[in-house]
C-alpha cells in the first residue's frame, strides 16, 4: 500500500443477468481492515437496492404503462421508481460510511460515480489512519 | 456567498461523437438531419390530414358526432409519433461512461491470462477478454479498447457515435441516435405508432374518396381524385412510411418475442453452431412472449449513467486534439510486449459479449440487413 493509499474496484456480477449487482465476494486488499461479514451485508444491501428497483412486478408494470399512456412525459414531472433507489443506495453508502467505514479507513465510492460500471473503494495508508 | 462553479460540464467535454442540447439535457448523434426530416414529414403530413380529411370526414359522416372520432384520433396519434420518435431519438440511449484513468490499469489487470482468449484479427496489440458465466452461460467480455471498460453482456461499441451502448441494438440514422437499452421501447412504439397511423390515414384517404366518388352531381372517381389532390398526397406519403416501418415492426416484434438485439441477431451470437455446441440465450428467462413485451415496453426505467450535468474534475480533463474530454479517450496498454495499435479506436470491429464457446464470432461485420428496408444496422463505419 503506497502512501497515497490504494484504490479498489468491485466489479459487476453477472452471473444472474444484466441487472446491477456487484459481487460480494471479499477483497483480499480489505483484510485485517474491514470485517468480512459487515463488508457483506453492505454489498448485499446495496444489491438488494438495485434488485428493487429493477424488479419486474406489478407496480413497474403500472409506472410504465402510465408512462407510455402519457407519451412518456411524466417522467419529467415526477422521479422514476429506479431514479429513487439510486438515491436511496447513495444514501445508505454515505450513512455506511460515516458510521462504519472511515473510521477504519475505508472510503465505499457510490456506483453511480463510475456508471454503474463497478464499485470504488479507497482503501486509506495504515499510517494516515493511526494519526 | 459562493459564485457561479466556474468549470466544464460533463457534457461539454463529452469524448464520444454526440451533440448536445438545452444544456446537456438532449442528445443524439451527430448525425440529426434525417430525424429532423422524419419530423418535418410527420407533421406535413398531419397537417395536411387535419386540413383536409379529417375537416371532411366530420362534415360529411352522417350522425355529424360520429366524424369527430377521426381527428381525435389523428391528434393522439400525432402525439404519439412525434412523442416517441423525440423520445428515440433524443435521449441517452444508454451509454456506459468511460473508465477514468485511475480504474483503466485495474480493468486491464482482470484480463484472461490464457494466450487462445486473444484476438486473432489485431496485428500488434491483442485484445483483453475476461470469461463470465450469464444464467449458467458462459460469456467473454472484452476490454473496450476506445472506452476502457469491460463491455457489459449485450453491450457493444458503436463505430458512428464512438460509444459503448449497453443493450446495443443498433444506429439508427432515421431517428439519429443508437437504439440501445434505454431508449429501445421509444424505438419499438414509434414503428408500431407509424404503421398504425400509416394505416389508419390511408384508410381515411380511402373513405374520403369513397365519399367523394358518391356525392355530389359529377360524382366520379377521377373527378373525386382531381377535388381531393391532398388524399392523394396523404396516401402516397402514408404508403411510403407503411412500406418502410411494418417490415422494421414486424422484424423487432419476433426479436422482443425472442429476447435478442438487432446486433445478436445479425451476428447470430445465439444460434447452433457449426460443431454442434449447443448455446442459449441467458438472457430468454421465459418463453412467454407477452412476459417479453411486457419488460421492454412496461420495464423499469435506468437512469443515464453519463451525469451529462455533473462537473468535471480538473485532474479527469485530458487533451484530445484541440479539445478536453473526460474518461479514456485513448488505447489502452494491454501488456508487456504489446505493439501500436494498428487499428484507430473508430475502426474498432464491435463485439458483444461472446458466448462461449467461440472463434471469431465476436468480429462484428457491416451489414445492411435485408428485411430492414431503408434501416441499415452500422456495427462499424
Amino acid at each position: 500500500m503506497d502512501r497515497q493509499g490504494k484504490k479498489i474496484f468491485i466489479q459487476r456480477d453477472y452471473s444472474l443477468g444484466t441487472g446491477v449487482r456487484f459481487s460480494p465476494e471479499f477483497p483480499r486488499e480489505l483484510q485485517g481492515r474491514v470485517d468480512e461479514a459487515v463488508y457483506r451485508a453492505t454489498l448485499e444491501h446495496i444489491n438488494d437496492i438495485f434488485d428493487r428497483a429493477e424488479a419486474l412486478n406489478c407496480r413497474a408494470y403500472c409506472e410504465g404503462c402510465m408512462a407510455c399512456l402519457t407519451g412518456y412525459m411524466f417522467q419529467y414531472c415526477i422521479k422514476t421508481h429506479y431514479e429513487r433507489r439510486v438515491q436511496e443506495a447513495t444514501d445508505f453508502i454515505r450513512e455506511e460510511n460515516r458510521t462504519k467505514y472511515e473510521r477504519l479507513g475505508v472510503v465505499i465510492g457510490d456506483p453511480m460515480d463510475r456508471g454503474l460500471r463497478c464499485i470504488e473503494v479507497f482503501i486509506m495508508p495504515e499510517v494516515e489512519l493511526q494519526t | 456567498m459562493q459564485g457561479r462553479r466556474a468549470g466544464k460540464r460533463k457534457w461539454q467535454a463529452f469524448p464520444g461523437n454526440n451533440k448536445f442540447f438545452c444544456r446537456g439535457l438532449l442528445m443524439s448523434s451527430r448525425q440529426v438531419a434525417i430525424l429532423v426530416f422524419v419530423v418535418v414529414t410527420i407533421l406535413v403530413l398531419a397537417g395536411l390530414f387535419f386540413a383536409f380529411d379529417a375537416r371532411y370526414l366530420v362534415l360529411n359522416i352522417h350522425p355529424v358526432g360520429v366524424g369527430a372520432i377521426f381527428p381525435v384520433i389523428g391528434a393522439l396519434g400525432l402525439f404519439y409519433s412525434l412523442a416517441f420518435i423525440l423520445k428515440a431519438g433524443c435521449i441517452d440511449p444508454g451509454i456506459v461512461p468511460r473508465a477514468l484513468p485511475d480504474e483503466c490499469e485495474f480493468n486491464t489487470s482482470l484480463a484472461d491470462e490464457d494466450p487462445a482468449a486473444k484476438s486473432k484479427s489485431y496485428v500488434g496489440t491483442p485484445a483483453l477478454y475476461k470469461t463470465v458465466t450469464v444464467n449458467g452461460q458462459p460469456m467473454r467480455l472484452k476490454l473496450c479498447v476506445t472506452c476502457n471498460v469491460w463491455r457489459p453482456p449485450r453491450a457493444s461499441h458503436c463505430g458512428l457515435c464512438n460509444n459503448c451502448q449497453e443493450h446495443f441494438d443498433h444506429h439508427c440514422p432515421w431517428v439519429g441516435n443508437c437504439v440501445a437499452k434505454r431508449n429501445y421501447r421509444y424505438f419499438y412504439l414509434f414503428l408500431c405508432s407509424v404503421t398504425v397511423m400509416s394505416i389508419f390515414v390511408m384508410g381515411c384517404n380511402v373513405a374520403v374518396i369513397s365519399l367523394a366518388s358518391t356525392q355530389g352531381d359529377n360524382a366520379s372517381f377521377l373527378n373525386a381524385l382531381k377535388e381531393n389532390p391532398a388524399s392523394v398526397i396523404e396516401f402516397a406519403i402514408a404508403g411510403i412510411g407503411l412500406i418502410c416501418v411494418m417490415g422494421l415492426a414486424g422484424m423487432h416484434t419476433w426479436l422482443i418475442a425472442k429476447m435478442e438485439t438487432t446486433n445478436e441477431d445479425i451476428k447470430g451470437t445465439f444460434k447452433q453452431r457449426s460443431r454442434g455446441d449447443t448455446v442459449i440465450n441467458p438472457y430468454l428467462k421465459s418463453r412467454n412472449c407477452c412476459e417479453n413485451f411486457c419488460v421492454v415496453i412496461c420495464g423499469p426505467f435506468p437512469p443515464s449513467l453519463i451525469d451529462r450535468r455533473g462537473y468535471v474534475k480538473e485532474s479527469e480533463l485530458e487533451e484530445e486534439g484541440d479539445q478536453q474530454c473526460y474518461g479514456a479517450t485513448g488505447v489502452s496498454s494491454p501488456g508487456p510486449g504489446s505493439g501500436h495499435l494498428v487499428q484507430e479506436d473508430k475502426h474498432e470491429l464491435t463485439s458483444t459479449a461472446e458466448a462461449v464457446p467461440s472463434e471469431t464470432s465476436g468480429q462484428a461485420v457491416a451489414a445492411v440487413h435485408g428485411s430492414q428496408n431503408e434501416e441499415t444496422t452500422k456495427l462499424i463505419d
